[in-house]
């Protein structure tokens, strides 16, 4: 049997005539006009980017900004479903909008397929995922999920307060995805590291964000090493062997699809546990009643989905075109909002409400069309688990002071502090 | 004055329906001025006057333009759709709340109920709407969908009635539960069948099914409906069985119909 280069230092050496993406100018600051100039990464943001929305749903439903090299941002969610289904005109080449676009030859793969990936490449590259993110699939983690959340719980100890998001809502998909990966549990903390680095540094000077990116890419590639010197039943050594086309993935797609995993599999689901929570803690009434009537949690979730969905897309402009009103223009960026998309009044009654008991939910949390999130079982079972245990353990929470729940900026939101009361 | 370069007649009559669409819906009729409108579409009063002669004419003029018209937008999105399934899909949309825009009719309705120069330009408009609604459901007649026994103007009618109703009666007024509302719709539809109202003994079986080309994966239907779909080796939502949704399944299967994000399960219902 053949050695597995594919990894070696000289296949991995950095082709020099590859075409390389464009940068612009880095744009700080507070934002003048949230229609003209809107940036997802300021604090207004972070804090509370609903009355944004709204706003500017009401005078500006595809708002632009200069930053970034130019975006735009549609609030109503007719937009937002009209772009997701429309791979012609959108591409998926770079999700995370930052100060660099990646060049157009890098579609249909893209980075890290298959959520970078366009038709054709998109539906090969996801099949190979697929099954194992089944519901059935999922379940088989579901007992060592429980287990775990036990623990973090029985780590509080006899502590009056402690932080729902840092203790207890990070770590859950955490072990789970480095689980499924075969990574060391220990390694969690530096996950942490990769997840702020690659979302929420987007600002940052070109060369410190490529040596950030790098350390992510470098812990990866051990991680392939160590994987292919003790080959065992995980996804990271499915991926190293698993066939497209007839071979083996190309070594920038085996850890390109580890990273969405690792990415994606964390900082998502660890917003939706602490803004549950979150919503839990400022909510006596709802927190009473699902406490009192376990049964109606899995409405309440996709509620909590809804009303609190973590994540955000983007999209990358094909060629210049006027789009529903506005002039856009190719390699423009698209601030794919589903968070927005699920509190458009003209989708739901009461759509800045939440209503736990809600039997009619279309939301778009998991996104719609070919990109529909991957792991989406996996997050409704660690959302459920997460919830069930922290509600059978500690029934009586509140927050400790409002003020003191900070927000993470960027495309992923949700509570990345989260003091609680719990006796 | 007025005119801004490089723009031509109907775009600016454009942006003067949008402005006034916006304003009539916002402030109503009397509580708007047509000086308002035209300042708001960057214009000089005398330039507006140049694209439409009074206020009353504004105002059915947004109405046709802006006005909510759901269901000839979904037969333009996809003309292949049954009458019937669009008219229920429709109306299960009716109990919800509307963009601002949405509430143009009932400006207009009761301007035209204060001022002959709003009635006669409304009655045309309302009309209209009632007449191609008629020929909707001529054709649904045709296709053995509505019972050709029935007046084609009187269903045309009781559809208008609906839809106005909806429009004065917001979700703030009064609510209706949405698995409840679309339930009453399907038995409305069902007994205008051709043959009239079918016998409740007889064997009615509706039917789950799943639209593949839409369905992504996310699983709702076999979350919320067990009994009735599986999941593939991939995923995506499967029917079990033929489909048929067994006594006490009902609900079930109306809720994987409407909480699916693709909108790719559907009921069926057979005689």
């Amino acid at each position: 049997m053949a050695v597995d280069d594919r990894f070696s230092e000289e296949h991995l050496r950095r082709d020099e005539d590859a075409p390389v993406g464009t940068r612009s100018e880095i744009i700080t600051g507070p934002v003048s006009d949230w229609a003209t100039d809107f940036s997802h990464l300021e604090p207004e943001w972070a804090a509370d980017p609903y009355s944004i929305q709204e706003d500017l749903r009401q005078r500006c439903p595809i708002a632009h900004t200069a930053r970034f090299g130019g975006a735009w941002l549609p609030t109503r969610y007719e937009d937002v479903a009209a772009i997701a289904y429309d791979t012609d005109r959108f591409s998926s080449r770079s999700i995370i909008l930052s100060n660099f676009r990646p060049p157009r030859e890098f579609a249909p793969v893209g980075g890290s397929p298959p959520i970078s990936s366009d038709p054709p490449f998109h539906r090969d590259a996801r099949k190979l995922l697929l099954p194992a993110f089944t519901k059935s699939e999922i379940a088989k983690q579901e007992p060592t999920t429980r287990r775990f959340c036990h623990s973090l719980i029985d780590g509080f100890g006899d502590r009056g307060i402690v932080d729902a998001a840092t203790e207890y809502a990070q770590h859950i998909p955490m072990r789970v995805i480095a689980d499924m990966l075969g990574f060391p549990p220990e390694d969690g903390p530096q996950f942490r590291e990769f997840v702020e680095d690659l979302l929420e540094g987007i600002n940052l000077p070109p060369e410190e964000r490529i040596e950030r990116v790098s350390r992510m890419w470098e812990y990866l590639l051990a991680q392939v090493h160590d994987h292919l010197d003790h080959p065992r039943e995980d996804l990271t050594n499915y991926l190293l062997n698993v066939e497209i086309y007839g071979r083996k993935l190309e070594p920038g797609h085996v850890v390109g699809a580890m990273a969405l995993l690792l990415i994606a599999g964390i900082d998502t689901s660890w917003s939706a546990i602490g803004a549950s929570l979150w919503h839990l803690a400022k909510t006596p009434d709802d927190r009473r009643r699902l406490v009192a009537e376990p049964g109606l949690l899995p409405t309440a979730i996709e509620e909590f989905l809804r009303a609190y969905a973590p994540v955000t897309m983007a999209r990358l402009v094909k060629q210049d075109m006027h789009w529903h009103g506005v002039d856009m223009s190719a390699d423009d960026w698209i601030l794919l909002s589903f968070p927005a998309a699920n509190r458009d009044p003209a989708q739901f009654d009461r759509a800045d409400e939440v209503v736990i008991d809600r039997e009619v939910n279309r939301h778009a949390a998991f996104g719609l069309g070919i990109h529909r999130c991957l792991g989406s079982h996996l997050a409704r079972m660690e959302l459920r688990v997460a919830l069930e245990v922290w509600l059978e353990r500690i029934g009586e929470f509140g927050l400790v002071d409002p003020s003191a729940v900070t927000w993470a900026a960027g495309q992923i939101r949700g509570p990345r502090t989260l003091p609680l009361r719990i006796c | 004055m007025g005119r801004i370069a490089g723009v031509t007649a109907a775009e600016t009559r454009e942006r003067l329906l949008r402005a006034a669409a916006d304003m009539f819906a916002e402030r109503g009729y009397d509580g708007t001025r047509v000086a308002d409108i035209a300042a708001a579409a960057g214009l000089s009063n005398g330039a507006l006057y140049a694209h439409f002669s009074s206020k009353a004419e504004l105002l059915v003029g947004a109405l046709r333009a802006h006005g909510q018209r759901l269901l000839a937008d979904l037969l333009t999105a996809d003309p292949s759709r049954s009458v019937t399934g669009l008219l229920l899909m429709v109306g299960r949309n009716l109990p919800r709340r509307r963009d601002p825009r949405g509430y143009l009719i009932v400006e207009a309705l009761v301007a035209a109920r204060r001022d002959q120069d709003v009635a006669r330009p409304m009655r045309d408009h309302m009309g209209e709407r009632a007449d191609w609604m008629a020929g909707l459901m001529r054709v649904a007649q045709a296709d053995g969908e509505l019972d050709p026994a029935l007046s084609p103007d009187a269903l045309a009618h009781f559809c208008l009635l609906l839809a106005m109703g909806s429009a004065l009666i917001t979700p703030d007024l009064h609510a209706v539960g949405e698995a409840e509302w679309a339930d009453l719709l399907t038995r409305l539809v069902t007994a205008l069948r051709p043959g009239g109202p079918p016998d409740t003994d007889r064997n009615n079986t509706v039917k789950v099914q799943i639209d593949h080309e839409r369905c992504q994966g996310h699983g709702r239907c076999y979350d919320l409906a067990p009994a009735l779909f599986g999941d593939d080796d991939e995923g995506y939502g499967m029917v079990l069985g033929d489909g048929t949704v067994p006594p006490g399944e009902e609900h079930n299967a109306r809720l994987a119909v409407l909480n699916c994000p693709e909108r790719a399960v559907e009921l069926l219902e057979e005689a």
